[in-house]
């Protein structure tokens, strides 16, 4: 008699203990079978539903070193086409960058920071030489990417961005080149994820980043 | 000849009319946005404001700082962001203009020598009627404070 009454108390001990394994081993099931929360985004950037595959190409950094699709893989990348002899768009844009890249890193959980390319809609007068003397300036991590009309032509194709010299009539030398005005995001994929609408604005830039970043991060 | 006389006192006498005239006209924060040292074109903004009741029109900038100005307007039309060159930059009696980054931009062709930071700019605005305004830029890098409040508030 004195034997059982210690193992009846212990018996709805040992129940409960039971029913919190079971309750935290179904939490732990569903967490691992719940699908990630979906990104939250603002309204300047538009998510593709499917990331876009890159086919290679050949272009060359403001180093002059071999500039190909393996530069997008592994890492994200914002990419900006425009060009160095812009005093205006290109300068905020590249600014509006600097300022992400600092909004982003500054922020917590730290996630991966993005590299930044700069992809020159002028090749006539972007040279890397030229190109090493604009990108580093806002930033010394910026890549600065140029290289023949056709192999450009064929990365912006490919993320939807365009660029046509515009003829400055009373000032030949100093022609005008109207270029796609959105920010791209690259995933590490080296595939198109995303696209930014100007204004661009650093602060809302880098929380959508972050949160595409966490999407791919928890989905891959 | 006693003609010539009478016009020329008339022209002596609408003179100061002139000076009155282009001080109607105000500029307000001029700057120049500082670029790389090796920058071949740069951008001028500043706040044009007309205390007149006549509408306004700035037709050139000169500035012994550059080889060439030009007046300039960037756009985003259709997903492109486009420069336009502007004839004029009109600033209507009793408002303003202003010139900021993504909007209206005074075009800087060929620095004469590198800008820096600190450095000031001479421009010398001119408009329809011949009134000069001159004006010394700073050159510095953008604040927050820079953006072109009509493009920010396009949603």
């Amino acid at each position: 008699m004195s034997d059982s009454s210690p193992a009846l108390h212990r018996r709805p001990l040992f129940l409960l203990l039971l029913l919190a394994m079971l309750a935290g081993g179904l939490y732990l099931g569903w967490q691992q079978f719940a699908p990630p929360a979906p990104p939250r985004l603002s309204d300047q950037v538009t998510r593709l539903p499917q990331p876009r595959p890159i086919a290679d190409f050949a272009l060359v950094d403001h180093h002059e070193r071999p500039f190909t699709l393996a530069r997008f893989q592994g890492r994200w990348s914002f990419v900006f086409f425009g060009y160095t002899h812009c005093p205006d768009v290109c300068p905020t844009a590249m600014l509006d960058l600097k300022r992400t890249l600092e909004a982003v890193t500054g922020a917590e959980p730290a996630v991966e920071p993005p590299q930044v390319v700069f992809v020159t809609a002028d090749p006539e007068r972007d040279t890397p030489a030229q190109l090493a003397r604009f990108v580093p300036y806002f930033n010394p991590d910026f890549i600065g990417v140029t290289g023949p009309q056709d192999q450009l032509d064929q990365l912006s194709g490919q993320l939807s961005s365009l660029a046509v010299k515009v003829p400055n009539p009373d000032n030949p030398d100093n022609y005008l080149v109207d270029h796609t005005a959105s920010i791209l995001l690259l995933n590490p994929d080296g595939r198109l994820e995303a696209i930014f609408t100007p204004p661009h604005d650093p602060e809302t830039m880098a929380d959508d980043y972050r949160e595409l970043a966490r999407y791919f991060e928890e989905i891959s | 000849m006693k003609s010539l006389l009478r016009s020329l006192v008339l022209l002596y006498l609408l003179a100061p009319v002139a000076g009155v005239r282009a001080d109607q006209l105000q500029v307000e924060d001029p700057w120049v946005r500082a670029g790389p040292p090796t920058a071949r074109v740069m951008a001028g903004y500043m706040i044009l404001r007309n205390n007149g009741d006549t509408d306004r029109e700035i037709v050139r900038v000169t500035s012994p700082a550059f080889a060439r100005v030009e007046l300039h307007l960037s756009r985003i039309e259709d997903g492109m962001a486009r420069m336009i060159p502007q004839e004029a930059l009109r600033i209507p009696a009793g408002g303003r203009l202003e010139l900021a980054p993504g909007g209206f931009h005074l075009m800087l062709f060929d620095p004469v020598a590198p800008l820096q930071p600190g450095d000031a700019v001479e421009l010398t605005l001119l408009d329809a009627a011949g009134n000069r305004l001159q004006v010394s830029a700073p050159v510095r890098l953008p604040t927050d404070g820079d953006a072109d409040h009509s493009h920010h508030h396009h949603h």
